[in-house]
């Protein structure tokens, strides 16, 4: 792997910074999280926000898609959804009698999954493929999707008739799960203010395209990580795996995503080299929500995000160090 | 340029860990190594208390096993009550058992005390379980010292329960460093305790010092408080490690003080060190015994009879009984028999100038059914052990006897002796003293003393300038002119002292026993004030080489001693021809008899220093082998360890300002990294380790916030060079002045610290050992 050059590197902090400001200008006070997603949408992975109803899930996701100038979808998962009203199918044209492939909703830049555990397992399962593999095959043929390709996803943490759990699989697909959480007192009453452009996804600029997105996530890969960062973020989940609280730990999976948005967020700050506060940053959004607790854990009232803190605050973080 | 790669403390969650809480890192192996090392060496003067290094096993495993117990159970994830209530039932299991098993010697021979009142809790449940353990500090106690093997159950338990509270403490990280000091300093205390000083003359301390020293100074303290603060056990998570690296100079220069003060303390404490065991009564069981004066007539009677055979180092004769108690017509003993080594103060105190016998002893026909009457075992001095089975002894006249119902000794016992012996030479005793009270009522008693006796004794003493020499003149008197005959009436009464002394040859007098020449001497040194006794045992014949020497019925003797203030008691033979006229070195005239002490009043014979009395002077003439656990030599060692302390405090400060200051040299050269490295250094001097979570960035916050903002952004700058130069792919940026910004920040960390800080601040250890 080549060092990303530092022309690169200036670039996308600049177009980082404009994507940024773009969502914000329709979620006001929320520009950790907005980073976060951002991040996710350059390293390539997928967005899970859980929140409770009214905080501006579905409202950042539409200004996400809309801030990256491409298509944008919806699907409101419920019940009775099928996996081919997700993905698509195969049906007979008429007129020429030939049987061919309509693409579901999934055939877009940025699919917004809204309460996505709402639908069925079997449902859920059929986003598995798309978003690991970035394609939909029917019928024994591969149909990709476009590029750049993100999903986000929201669920309701607090209302759960009628849900169904998403599986460790499914989750673990996701590159980040951020919770908005509701807007401090001043910008809480910049959105109540009639008039303004908070929460008016239709004022949110496209200021890239599709195919800049693409073309930084590959750039991106580039940047330097260097060994002892890479150990770091091992001993991490190693710590998670054989914390006793956890049935399960953090995967390899999530080990690379975390590496991969550390990348995103070393660029977005100018560097073309990871630091061990990066990884710091992401760990949570990253791993929380991949590891699983043993039931006594639960009983205990601890959550996977008192083990992902242990793991970070017990590991030894390298540090420079002369010889 | 490098970068720390280290895994180590890596975290698992104990079971019990409480939400939002960090779960615990166990101790590691290299604390408990430590703990165990070091309780092991602080336990190992315990064994000192007892007569066999067998003990060491009992011991060590009362330290390594509650370790193992809290270490299986913080594999199981129990709480630290469930281990600590596991090893505690387990100790006192294990300790009742034994405790039970090794029935007290004396109960058997008890029976003459009388009925045994028994508490009303011995009678619970909880008594007749936790009883024998009650006994056994008793009986330990009350044992001889050494001790038999079989009393190290209390030992053995306050030691499992002292590694138990280690353990645990260790265990939960809290005090993992400080609490194996203090359980060090607990069995090291208790073995002091009870060998009254004698368990250790300094090395065993020494290498405690050196143990915990190097413990303070290597084990990275923050690692081993990282332990999880709830009473659940903390679980290592696998492959993880403890570092070693180095700890407080606080706590190197505190073990160095308390190893200084200690010494010093050692050197300080010449006189009698502290004695629990005054504090128990030991058991023991009245006797009583007469005069066995038929058996001397019998043994001169067949003077070749073998009696004893003897072998080792004595002081050329044994005693077999030793008469205190006159009524007029006879002598008698009333003794307390008490288990040899048992601490009982005599009434008088011993010698200042003591000497040591060793010898093993045989009976032949002194024993079985041909044998005298009694159950008295030869001896001498006052016995501090033997090997002879159920044996007791008289703590004021030294009596030996065998304890059982049997009224004779057993045939062919042989039992091994060891003794100490009241050694003086007569310069000592001729400056000594009589003591008065009620003490020594006891050999100045007369009952109905004709005038004529107290007259005559007088008379003869009349003029002599000391009590020695009064005693002397006694014995002269006694034994001039006067014949020994074996076969003469026998009798020690007023009657038949004033025949021996009085009437004439033809009348049956000047001629008598040595009975009678005995009990003349006594009684009339009773009637001058010297206190005396009445002794009955054996001239032992000089010995060729190793070889044992045969005792017989010819060497029996009778002799008497009196006590002098200092000397203790000293023999005097007023038998006509006898081989030793007095237990003291010869050559009376040519001593400078200074003043006569007034009675009553202790001679200067008992301030006498023995490394220079005549002991030391002079073994042979003693006929006993020098005491060479004096104190003198504890002192010498507890010197020259102060002394190796003080130097090793003096060296060890300035070999680390050596090393800190070559640190410092090599990190000027290694460019933003090493300027880096500088403050991190000055980092951990002025606040300790930093969290291992701790990225250099936020140490530079961490500056701001205990200097000012402006120190705080020069250390930032640094920081974030230095991660560029560590994480950077290719050659670091030019660096410019970093290492005097990193100096400067250094400085003023230095100016925040407390002064404590900044006097340790070149020498402290800590950089040294860091990653």
């Amino acid at each position: 792997m080549t060092a990303a050059d530092d022309q690169t590197i200036a670039a996308f902090r600049v177009l980082h910074g404009r994507v940024v400001d773009a969502v914000e200008h329709a979620v006001h006070g929320k520009r950790p999280v907005v980073e976060l997603v951002v991040a996710a949408l350059f390293s390539g992975g997928h967005v899970l926000l859980e929140d409770v109803p009214g905080t501006g899930k579905t409202t950042l996701a539409r200004a996400l898609a809309a801030a990256l100038g491409g298509t944008s979808r919806r699907i409101q998962f419920t019940p009775d959804l099928l996996p081919a009203d997700v993905t698509g199918t195969t049906v007979l044209d008429p007129a020429t009698g030939q049987v061919a492939f309509r693409p579901g909703p999934v055939f877009t830049h940025v699919l917004l999954a809204d309460e996505i555990n709402r639908a069925a397992a079997k449902t859920q399962s059929s986003m598995l493929e798309v978003m690991a593999e970035r394609q939909v095959t029917a019928d024994g043929v591969a149909h990709p999707v476009p590029e750049p390709f993100l999903v986000v996803a929201t669920q309701n943490p607090v209302d759960l008739d009628g849900t169904y759990r998403l599986p460790e699989a499914q989750l673990d697909r996701f590159l980040v799960r951020v919770s908005l959480g509701y807007p401090d007192v001043e910008h809480e009453l910049e959105v109540l203010r009639p008039g303004t452009a908070a929460g008016d996804v239709r004022q949110v600029p496209a200021v890239t395209t599709p195919q800049e997105v693409a073309g930084f996530r590959q750039a991106l890969t580039a940047v330097h990580v260097a060994d002892p960062l890479l150990r770091y973020v091992r001993a991490l989940g190693e710590a998670t795996r054989t914390d006793a609280r956890t049935r399960l730990g953090a995967s390899t999976r999530a080990l690379r995503a975390l590496v991969g948005a550390a990348q995103v967020r070393a660029a977005s700050e100018g560097r073309h080299y990871v630091v061990p506060s990066d990884v710091q940053r992401l760990a949570h959004a990253v791993l929380d929500h991949r590891v699983v607790l043993t039931r006594e854990a639960v009983l205990e009232g601890l959550s996977t995000t008192d083990v992902v803190a242990a793991a970070l605050e017990g590991v030894d973080v390298p540090r420079p160090a002369a010889a | 340029m490098s970068t720390s790669t280290s895994t180590s403390a890596s975290t698992a969650g104990g079971v019990g860990a409480q939400a939002g809480r960090p779960p615990g890192t166990g101790p590691g192996p290299a604390v408990t190594s430590w703990a165990v090392a070091l309780l092991l060496l602080a336990a190992l003067p315990l064994s000192a208390a007892f007569d066999s290094p067998l003990v060491l096993g009992p011991l060590a495993g009362a330290v390594v096993v509650p370790f193992a117990v809290v270490a299986l159970a913080r594999r199981l994830r129990l709480p630290a009550w469930a281990a600590a209530s596991a090893t505690l039932s387990l100790v006192l299991v294990v300790g009742a058992s034994f405790a039970r098993s090794a029935s007290p010697a004396l109960t058997g021979t008890g029976a003459g005390t009388g009925m045994t009142t028994v508490a009303a809790w011995r009678t619970t449940p909880f008594g007749e379980a936790a009883g024998p353990v009650v006994d056994a500090v008793a009986r330990l106690l009350t044992a001889p010292r050494p001790a038999p093997v079989e009393h190290v159950v209390p030992v053995a338990m306050l030691t499992a329960v002292v590694a138990l509270a280690v353990a645990l403490a260790v265990a939960r990280g809290s005090r993992a460093r400080l609490a194996p000091l203090v359980g060090a300093v607990v069995l090291y205390g208790a073995a002091q305790l009870l060998t009254a000083g004698a368990a250790d003359a300094g090395p065993v301390a020494a290498a405690c010092v050196v143990v915990a020293a190097a413990g303070w100074l290597l084990l990275d303290g923050e690692a081993v408080r990282r332990g999880t603060p709830e009473a659940v056990l903390g679980r290592a998570a696998p492959g993880s490690r403890v570092r070693w690296r180095a700890g407080g100079v606080a706590g190197l220069v505190v073990v160095a003080l308390v190893g200084a003060a200690g010494a010093g303390a050692a050197t300080a404490v010449r006189g009698a060190p502290y004695e629990p065991r005054e504090h128990v009564t030991p058991p023991r069981v009245p006797m009583s015994a007469a005069h066995p004066v038929a058996e001397l007539a019998r043994w001169h009677a067949e003077p070749d009879v073998p009696l004893l055979r003897v072998r080792g180092q004595h002081p050329g004769y044994l005693s077999w009984v030793t008469l205190p108690d006159f009524d007029g017509a006879r002598w008698a003993a009333h003794l307390d028999l008490r288990p040899v080594g048992a601490v009982v103060e005599p009434a008088l105190p011993p010698g200042a100038a003591r000497g040591e016998a060793r010898a093993e002893v045989e009976l032949l026909g002194l024993a079985g059914a041909s044998g005298p009457p009694g159950v008295w075992l030869p001896s001498v001095g006052h016995p501090v052990s033997t090997t002879a089975p159920g044996a007791l002894s008289d703590a004021d006249t030294g009596v030996l006897a065998l304890a059982g119902p049997d009224a004779r000794l057993p045939e062919g016992l042989v039992y091994e002796l060891r003794a100490h012996v009241d050694v003086s030479d007569v310069g000592h005793a001729a400056a000594a003293g009589v003591p008065a009270g009620e003490e020594v009522a006891r050999y100045l008693e007369l009952p109905r003393l004709p005038a004529d006796l107290r007259a005559y004794a007088q008379a003869v003493v009349e003029g002599a300038p000391s009590r020695l020499e009064q005693a002397m003149l006694l014995a002269e008197e006694v034994r001039t002119g006067r014949e020994l005959a074996h076969d003469a009436v026998s009798g020690s009464s007023y009657a038949r002292v004033r025949e021996l002394l009085f009437a004439e040859a033809a009348d049956g007098g000047q001629v008598g026993t040595s009975e009678q020449f005995t009990t003349a001497f006594a009684v009339l040194g009773r009637a001058v004030g010297l206190p005396t006794r009445v002794v009955l045992g054996f001239e032992v014949p000089p010995a060729e080489g190793e070889e044992p020497v045969v005792v017989h019925g010819a060497d029996a003797r009778m002799w008497a001693e009196v006590y002098f203030a200092g000397p203790g008691w000293v023999r005097f033979d007023p038998t006509p021809g006898a081989a030793t006229a007095t237990g003291l070195a010869p050559d009376l005239a040519a001593q400078q008899v200074g003043d006569v002490p007034q009675d009553g009043e202790d001679g200067p014979a008992q301030d006498l220093d023995p490394a220079e009395g005549g002991a030391d002077e002079d073994p042979e003439a003693s006929g006993a082998p020098l005491d060479e656990s004096a104190p003198g030599a504890a002192g010498r060692w507890a010197g020259a360890l102060a002394a190796l302390l003080g130097v090793a405090l003096l060296a060890v400060p300035a070999g680390l300002a050596v090393a800190r200051a070559g640190r410092r040299r090599r990190l000027r050269t290694a460019g933003v990294v090493g300027a880096w490295q500088h403050v991190a250094d000055a980092m951990l001097l002025r606040q300790g380790l930093p969290a291992p979570s701790r990225t250099a960035p936020r140490i530079a916050d961490d500056v701001a916030r205990l200097v000012d903002s402006a120190t705080g952004a020069a250390a930032a700058t640094l920081a974030r060079a230095a991660e560029a130069a560590a994480f950077a792919p290719g050659p670091a940026s030019p660096e410019g002045s970093t290492w005097s910004q990193a100096a400067q920040v250094s400085r003023a960390l230095r100016r925040s610290a407390p002064w404590r800080r900044r006097i340790t601040w070149w020498v402290d250890p800590r950089p040294l050992r860091r990653r």
